[in-house]
């Protein structure tokens, strides 16, 4: 008896217990949001960080001379205007009037100087971690005419170089960027704990349109099913990445927004290696390959068509012929293996385990390719293992993946270029090679269309790859919330939203 | 006292052996830090250099973790050390939970049980125990968000409270991974308890207390119960264990900020020092419960002293 009423007495004081967790969700700070992430941040140093997934929340603390739009348009932000001098060889920004870091320290030329030269690789000692930005490699000269005013003198002429000016203003000499990041953002960091959360605060002293929210928590989970399960619960107001499966099964009380991922997703070939070094084996594949099907299967319907390594966000460069050059024809791909003389194609097709989205899409691809008799052989292996053995020995023989690319157009090609560090499909072309120069430097924007979409029908009759498709965003949003805003980069841009009235 | 030094002897080497494994094992693996962070994007500039080779540098690592020092993390950019801290008291809180659980449920219900076996509680218990054993970790763990998060909303999924901010926010957090992980081991525990004593009912010395009139509340209390559960030491030293690694589990699917998260983020960046550092923890844990149970079990019994 008396050990039943233990039982009974310990099922209560759990109950109470877990009561008691309950309370807290009420009392909460009104006017805060929390967003659920899956990836931890891998550095709060702007020009350490690489991780896409801290960039992402990174965006809203830290700017660049511009700052890219919704559109796409790069407008000024630390500087107020630039001037591009006739011959596109000098540029000249002047800050913007009264910007100060979140420290409070003013903005002036000389952290301008030191960013751009820490984002180039231009300092004098070098720092542990720092990417280096190539395309800032132009950059011969960069002088400070006064307190306010920067110019930057290039090698050879850029026009895509403004592009790449986003990169992080940061305060000249500042030891704490690790630990406690300031930039000159709508948010200014608050707190950062491994595992656990990222916390930014409203920055009052912000130059343009001050956020609406006062605090926002993006709260680390370990995986997407883990903060699918948060989001059932009540736990985050925002989600930003769903598969198609939890947007069909979204509570009532989340809406689902829909946006672009902004990279390309594609069957990427080893051009080096058998049997993909035959152009007429990589066309056959393109062939045999139905996309609509692909996104139909894999995204429920939502993404858009590529035909190139050129995503169609890209408006003005995107090329529909591209797109179009290749459709659904089994016989015509049969034909192309049997001109290159093989028959009974089998190959392995590695993929990235960690990514369902490109795993299910090698399923589908593996079942289309066996209605051409091409056999294929799927390897899922880890992030890293793929990394080091796909992208940097560049030992495989087919994978899939999606590329995403900077705002500058040149960013989403320059990879194919024959010696490029980041070539991992061995693309050698030496009209490509060509174009693409004659592109870069190209400061009359039809001719740059026209180049663009020249490089493109290259792409996609060399085939280097099978280009799937854009992918689509989607994002839970709770339905108290609204001003969410999707960039052509990937970004997580908090200062727009705010309580529905 | 011989054998006990004997034992620690056999700790000592078992420990260094799992630490030269957990060294090499990461020479094997493809990839590093560097490239798992910078993915497709970018080519960090590094200026390390790695010096000597690998029997220095495993000098050098196994000398910082004797003074608790096992250099920087690569992922997090922080000293393992700070790394491990917080994230350590949270996973002994868990683990000792579990540990509570399990022993606070399994005693009376394995008791229960043994009193009238193939009656109607025992049948039952046995039943859902089977069913408990049989579910992994990760289920239990996502069975008890839907039923207690999602649809009771007993707790709120994911909202986590740091032990340093509030304590019984923290507690009462963890008590649903706790029970993920103890729910198929005090199944296992059950049983063993059960069979343990329906054994130990059925030697002589049972029949003769009952004979000379002893009552079997006091026959079960002051004399089965006291050799049954020698057998059981050993088996919960091994449950303790198994416990410690469930919550690397458990962590995930709750999104705890503990050890067994930090292993795995760890293992998929290929962050090694953060990596060798957690495996050596686990490792001495594990061996210290088993020696521990060894000991223990050995003082308790001293009939087993000629068969050492």
């Amino acid at each position: 008896m008396k050990r039943n009423v233990l039982l009974c007495a310990l099922i209560i004081i759990m109950t109470l217990l877990c009561g008691c967790g309950k309370e807290g969700t009420n009392g909460e700070q009104a006017n805060s949001i929390t967003v659920g992430i899956s990836q931890d941040m891998d550095s709060l140093d702007p020009h350490i960080a690489v991780a896409a997934g801290t960039k992402e929340v990174l965006f809203n603390v830290f700017e660049g001379l511009v700052k890219p739009d919704t559109e796409g348009n790069l407008n000024p932000a630390v500087a107020e205007e630039y001037k591009i001098s006739e011959d596109g060889m000098k540029y000249t920004f002047i800050l913007r009037e009264g910007i100060s870091f979140h420290n409070g320290e003013r903005v002036t030329a000389a952290d301008v100087e030191y960013s751009i030269r820490r984002c180039a690789g231009m300092l004098e000692t070098k720092e542990e971690g720092v990417i280096v930005e190539p395309a800032l490699s132009v950059i011969s000269q960069i002088n400070v005419v006064d307190e306010k005013t920067i110019e930057l003198v290039l090698s050879k002429k850029d026009t895509e170089l403004l592009g790449y000016l986003t990169c992080a203003i940061i305060p000249k000499d500042y030891k704490e960027m690790k630990s406690n990041p300031v930039g000159t953002g709508p948010f200014k960091f608050e707190s950062y704990k491994p595992l656990e959360s990222i916390v930014l605060a409203k920055n009052e002293e912000y130059w343009g349109d001050k956020a609406y929210l006062d605090k926002v928590t993006f709260k680390i989970s370990a995986d997407t099913d883990a903060l699918f399960l948060e989001l059932m619960g009540g736990n985050v107001d925002i989600i930003p990445y769903l598969t198609d499966a939890q947007a069909q099964s979204l509570p009532d009380d989340y809406e689902l927004k829909v946006g672009t991922m902004n990279l390309v997703q594609g069957v990427y070939f080893n051009c080096d290696r058998e049997p993909f070094n035959n152009e007429k084996v990589r066309q056959a594949m393109c062939y045999a390959i139905d996309r609509q099907n692909i996104i139909d299967m894999v995204a429920g319907g939502r993404g858009e068509i590529t035909g190139s390594n050129v995503s169609p966000r890209f408006a003005k460069y995107f090329s529909t012929q591209a797109r179009d050059l290749y459709s659904k024809d089994v016989n015509k791909a049969k034909e192309l293996l049997k001109e290159a003389g093989i028959s009974n194609l089998s190959f392995t097709l590695t993929v990235p385990s960690n990514y369902t989205f490109h795993v299910d899409t090698a399923q589908v691809v593996a079942g289309q390719l066996k209605e051409a008799g091409i056999t294929v052989n799927i390897e899922q292996v880890d992030w890293a293992t793929w990394l080091s053995r796909v992208y940097g020995d560049r030992d495989y023989q087919a994978t899939i993946i999606g590329l995403a690319s900077d705002l500058a157009p040149s960013d989403t090609v320059a990879r194919f270029y024959s010696s490029a560090s980041n070539n991992f499909v061995n693309y050698n072309s030496n009209e490509f090679d060509m174009l693409f120069e004659e592109a870069k430097a190209s400061s009359d924007d039809d001719k740059k269309v026209e180049l663009y979409n020249k490089i493109q029908m290259l792409m996609a009759k060399d085939a280097p790859a099978a280009y799937i498709q854009d992918p689509a965003l989607l994002m839970a949003v709770s339905s108290k919330l609204e001003g969410v805003r999707f960039y052509p980069v990937q970004v997580l841009d908090m200062s727009g939203i705010k309580y529905k009235d | 006292m011989r054998y006990l030094f004997r034992k620690l002897i056999e700790l000592i080497i078992t420990v260094l052996a799992v630490s030269v494994v957990t060294f090499t094992a990461f020479m094997v693996i493809p990839g590093d830090s560097d490239t798992v962070l910078a993915g497709t994007e970018g080519i960090r500039q590094s200026v390390k250099e790695e010096s000597g080779n690998i029997i220095v540098q495993y000098g050098r690592w196994i000398k910082g973790a004797l003074v608790g020092d096992f250099g920087e993390s690569s992922q997090f950019k922080m000293p393992v050390s700070d790394l491990l801290g917080e994230r350590l008291i949270v996973t002994i809180h868990l683990g000792v939970m579990c540990i509570i659980l399990i022993a606070l449920v399994s005693l009376p219900f394995g008791i229960l049980c043994a009193r009238k076996p193939g009656g109607i509680l025992d049948n039952v218990i046995m039943a859902l125990s089977n069913v408990f054993m049989a579910t992994p970790e990760f289920f239990m763990g996502m069975l008890l968000t839907i039923i207690f998060g999602v649809t009771l909303r007993w707790f709120i999924p994911g909202r986590y409270t740091s032990y340093a901010v509030d304590y019984v926010g923290f507690i009462s957090y963890m008590i649903m991974p706790a029970l993920a992980i103890a729910l198929p081991k005090m199944a296992q525990m059950i049983k063993f308890i059960r069979n343990s004593i329906i054994t130990e009912l059925k030697k002589d010395y049972v029949r003769t207390a009952l004979s000379k009139g002893a009552g079997k509340n006091r026959i079960m209390y002051r004399h089965v119960l006291k050799n049954a559960l020698i057998p059981v030491i050993t088996f919960f030293a091994i449950i303790i264990a198994q416990v410690f690694a469930g919550s690397i589990v458990a962590e995930q699917v709750f999104s705890v900020p503990g050890i067994g998260r930090l292993l795995v983020s760890s293992v998929l960046n290929r962050d090694y020092n953060v990596c060798s550092a957690i495996l050596l923890y686990i490792s001495i844990v594990v061996v210290v419960c088993n020696m521990t149970a060894d000991v223990m079990y050995y003082y308790l019994n001293p009939r087993k002293e000629e068969k050492i």
